[in-house]
């Protein structure tokens, strides 16, 4: 059995934060306790390895892309965005009751007028026309993750991912193409209901919306976001698709929940 | 501090009076000082790079946003950390579903040490770390990646410094119980 005061000393050698008063001590010990300085060198040993761990280096893109999300002026990213935010945690960190009520409130709002203003044939439509609720990428992770894919073809590559909030589904597309491809996202319109559209990395494309499908097409590096509302957090999988060359380059059923609803 | 990444930036809290007072530039150096110590922290504890990118992106927003409630009598970087460290932990719970998978990666292993090639051992101990509950994962990620001190750490993750070095002392140990099994330490 190895005294407190001595496997803390073990420690703070090893973290090299001792005096040398104490590594004088430990020592000393250590020489006279077999048991102690076997855990001593095991330890040692393991945090070796670690530091043998290279750092990783962050992508070139990620510097520009903080940059780049940031609001013109502070105050006014602040004030544009406090809704946002303070909606997601409600609906992401926060259990308390009265964000729940301020979060449905306004959630019952934001139903209404969109069936109001919403027409219910979309038809094709220049994407700059479209302001989607999911608005803002940092948020994303207060979304549970639900399922990705990754494919890689001749024509393009990319993965599709999709995340999942108490009545919000999203699905993040990323592409790389040299030419036009279409992503097309069937789902269930007897349970969700196409939102939003956000893009945000990439040359302006199409986007057609059909009562049970989204496609996007677009041509180089993209990066974009697709939202629905969902009856609860379970609207059903989505089906994905991705069209180039005039056949099908890739296809993909994605959870949109933990739990599977591939049924 | 002796950081590994980490390189303490004199006039932090000048570049984040000049985000306060409108100067969006400002914060640009904060990101160029931050970006790597920050996305490092995030993907030890995600093992994902487009995720720790996203991550990434998320905490410098945030903290942008959140600017003028930093207490300059802290410092910067330790108020950074906090809100990376949350966003990270809140991320990794969300996804323990997934994390448990990754406990059947260590697996026994007969290997001896010299048998395996630099990139064997750099995956098992990728996998030990990642294996580990991230309580302890978070403590062995501040401490051996960006060498934070125990009061800094503690500061960071809010629990008392000797709740830190027990976390660090076991988490070690589960370490090394799991290096061994996996062959990479004798």
């Amino acid at each position: 059995m190895i005294p407190q005061k001595f496997i803390e000393l073990i420690n703070k050698e090893i973290d090299g934060l001792d005096s040398r008063a104490e590594s004088r001590k430990l020592k000393g010990y250590l020489a006279k306790h077999a048991e102690a300085k076997r855990m001593y060198e095991d330890l040692a040993k393991t945090a070796d390895a670690l530091r043998r761990i290279e750092d990783v280096e962050p992508p070139a893109y990620l510097r520009q892309h903080i940059l780049n999300s940031l609001g013109k002026n502070r105050s006014e990213e602040v004030r544009g965005q406090g809704l946002w935010t303070r909606l997601l945690d409600a609906l992401g960190e926060r259990s308390l009751p009265k964000y729940a009520l301020v979060f449905a409130s306004g959630f019952a709002i934001g139903v209404i007028l969109l069936l109001i203003v919403v027409p219910r044939d979309l038809g094709v439509r220049d994407t700059s026309e479209l302001t989607g609720t999911m608005a803002l990428v940092p948020e994303l992770s207060v979304f549970q993750p639900a399922d990705s894919a990754v494919f890689r073809a001749p024509e393009a590559s990319g993965v599709v991912k999709t995340y999942y909030g108490s009545n919000f589904i999203i699905a993040e597309v990323r592409l790389q193409s040299d030419k036009p491809v279409t992503t097309q996202i069937g789902f269930r319109p007897e349970s969700m209901t196409f939102s939003g559209y956000k893009r945000l990395q990439g040359e302006e494309g199409s986007l057609d919306v059909g009562q049970n499908t989204v496609a996007l097409t677009q041509s180089g590096a993209n990066r974009c976001f697709v939202t629905f509302l969902s009856e609860g957090e379970s609207g059903g999988p989505l089906e994905i698709k991705v069209l180039g060359g005039g056949r099908t380059l890739y296809q993909a059923v994605l959870r949109t929940t933990g739990a599977s609803d591939l049924q | 501090m002796p950081g590994r990444l980490y390189i303490e930036g004199q006039d932090d809290k000048e570049l984040v009076r000049r985000c306060l007072r409108g100067e969006k530039d400002a914060f640009g150096p904060i990101v160029d000082r931050y970006e790597k110590p920050i996305y490092n922290l995030v993907f030890r504890m995600v093992n994902d790079r487009d995720d720790a990118a996203d991550l990434t992106q998320t905490i410098f927003i945030k903290a942008y946003e959140k600017l003028d409630s930093y207490d300059e009598r802290f410092k910067f970087f330790s108020w950074l950390y906090k809100i990376a460290v949350n966003t990270s932990l809140n991320f990794v719970s969300r996804r323990r579903r997934q994390e448990r998978l990754h406990d059947e990666v260590i697996h026994d292993g007969d290997q001896l040490e010299d048998e395996l090639d630099e990139s064997e051992r750099y995956q098992k101990l990728e996998d030990a770390i990642l294996a580990l509950g991230v309580d302890y994962r978070i403590v062995i990620v501040l401490r051996h990646f960006q060498n934070l001190s125990y009061d800094e750490m503690s500061k960071i993750l809010e629990i008392p410094a000797k709740t830190v070095k027990s976390r660090l002392f076991t988490a070690r140990q589960i370490l090394k119980d799991k290096l061994v099994k996996s062959g990479l330490q004798g």
